[in-house]
């Protein structure tokens, strides 16, 4: 397997040849990938609002906005200059620090997640050992800043709206590890680079979805819950809980939240991307084009082209999973306290012990096809 | 042992019905996607209502002559015109008009019959049948 082009080493090693010392030149490069991967979030972010505004109007037979750039595209942008210029309000008996600290806690996690997702054999912020455990383990700090939001408010919905939000993302949790587990178990590594590297090869046939169909399910539906995303948004279900834990925010500490909502729901959709649709892999395996076109793998122009292709196939991949999140929005009714419950404990968490089993076996008895 | 097998049979049959509802459902909300909006943003489009259109009866009190040609063509007779008669300019003065459109079947015949509409350009009508603005 070509390794493909390496940014990080390419430019240390030519700062280094520029007569800088080797910690100084990995200093520099330090902070390049992660504003890049902060500005990519971003962008994504405002990509998704206006997809999700879009999508929405078209399911309802509207239009959906318009006239704020081409097509309505700086809607989002303009949403989020207004909200930087309201006035930032905190309740008169709300705890004050951490009514603030609320909604950071809630979105760091959310951009620290980035850290792991993979562009390219390497093109990614660092390729930690635990990769994938490291996303389950920030993603379950959020909750506690979600509690901390609705405790803090000083208001019974925003309380009702931090428990649920608790209570939801602690039980989805667990047939989400599940989901992954048996993924991890299938590629011997948590690292997402080998998760891809194990999936890759075969072009579209080598794909996770073919060997754990029910593992994408489970891994999606306990996405859209951990994202809070509308078939399990009970948090904020406007109809019972005026907003949840938003209820007594304003200005850009809601807009954090809102902000940390679409960073989750792309990052699952990233990463359910990475898991099942193989990352950055092409659906033709690229060796194989090379070997037709007669151009070599080290090619520079060919790892270009790879590098790029490879960063728009993830992309493309993973707004396609926003796209049935937003479908799936409009197409399910919100589920109640108890059918959400039910759903992760009673059906989501012995479907994936299952699943969980029958991959071992398959591992077991197929060690080609499962990874052995 | 079976009992649990039935129990474990059923649920998997009551998952699959599920899904297929939610399949269903996805696809109606797909096809939905594909369909023209049905917006008219007003102020830059307006609706052409067709030739035949028949919206609310726009009466004008100041036009009409009392001639009651209204109420003899309406098939139930609904509209109540109250007039008096005016020795001084020997003309019918109007006192109320009034059509009750809960009733009303909006056949337009009354339309067709005013001799004001038929006499009178067609911006002076006195039936004139509204666009209803939706």
């Amino acid at each position: 397997m070509n390794p493909g082009i390496d940014l990080q080493e390419s430019f240390i090693e030519t700062l280094i040849d520029l007569g800088l010392p080797v910690g100084a030149a990995k200093a520099i490069w330090m902070p390049l990938p992660m504003t890049v991967i902060i500005i990519g979030a971003t962008l994504g972010v405002l990509v998704s609002v206006w997809l999700e505004r879009k999508i929405s109007a078209a399911v309802q037979q509207r239009i959906g906005p318009e006239y704020a750039g081409p097509l309505g595209v700086l809607q989002a942008v303009a949403d989020g200059l207004k909200l930087v210029f309201k006035e930032d309000i905190v309740p008169a008996k709300a705890d004050p620090w951490l009514f603030t600290i609320g909604p950071v806690i809630v979105v760091l996690p959310a951009f620290l997640s980035y850290l792991i997702v993979p562009f390219g054999q390497n093109l990614l912020i660092s390729n930690v050992g635990i990769g994938i455990f490291l996303w389950i383990a920030l993603s379950s700090v959020a909750p506690i800043g979600l509690l901390m939001a609705g405790y803090a408010s000083n208001n019974k919905y925003s309380l009702l709206g931090g428990l649920r939000a608790a209570a939801q993302s602690i039980s989805y949790e667990i047939p989400l590890a599940l989901a992954v587990l048996a993924i991890v178990m299938m590629s011997n590594s948590l690292s997402t680079i080998d998760i891809v590297e194990q999936q890759s090869g075969y072009g579209i046939l080598g794909w996770n979805v073919w060997r754990q169909p029910i593992g994408l399910v489970l891994f999606w539906i306990c996405a859209l819950a951990e994202c809070e995303r509308l078939p399990f948004d009970l948090p904020e279900a406007e109809e019972e809980l005026v907003a949840g834990y938003q209820t007594e925010y304003s200005g850009m500490r809601f807009g954090l939240f809102y902000v940390a909502s679409y960073v989750n729901l792309v990052l699952s959709s990233v990463l359910a991307a990475v898991l099942y649709f193989g990352g950055w892999d092409f659906p033709i395996p690229l060796d194989l084009v090379s070997s037709w076109l007669g151009v070599s793998e080290t090619n520079p122009t060919f790892q270009v082209v790879t590098a790029s292709l490879g960063i728009t196939a993830t992309l493309l991949k993973a707004y396609f999973f926003v796209f049935v999140a937003i479908l799936l929005r409009w197409t399910l009714p919100r589920v109640r306290i108890d059918q959400l419950l039910d759903l992760g404990w009673k059906f989501l968490l012995p479907v994936g012990l299952v699943n969980l089993l029958l991959t071992a076996g398959l591992k077991l008895a197929f060690p080609f096809a499962f990874g052995g | 042992m079976l009992n649990f097998l039935n129990k474990v049979g059923d649920y998997a049959k009551e998952t699959v019905q599920a899904a297929r509802y939610i399949g269903q459902g996805l696809s109606v909300t797909f096809d939905h996607m594909q369909r023209r909006p049905v917006t008219v943003q007003y102020p830059y489009e307006k609706l052409i209502p067709s030739e035949r259109f028949r919206g609310r009866i726009h009466f004008e009190f100041d036009k009409c002559i009392s001639c009651e040609v209204c109420v003899r063509v309406c098939p139930i007779n609904l509209p109540v015109v109250d007039w008096e008669f005016n020795k001084e300019s020997k003309k019918k003065q109007l006192k109320h008009y009034s059509i009750d459109f809960g009733v009303c079947i909006f056949c337009a015949n009354c339309v067709e019959y005013c001799p004001i509409t038929v006499s009178q350009l067609p911006r002076n009508m006195n039936f004139l049948p509204m666009i209803a603005m939706n």
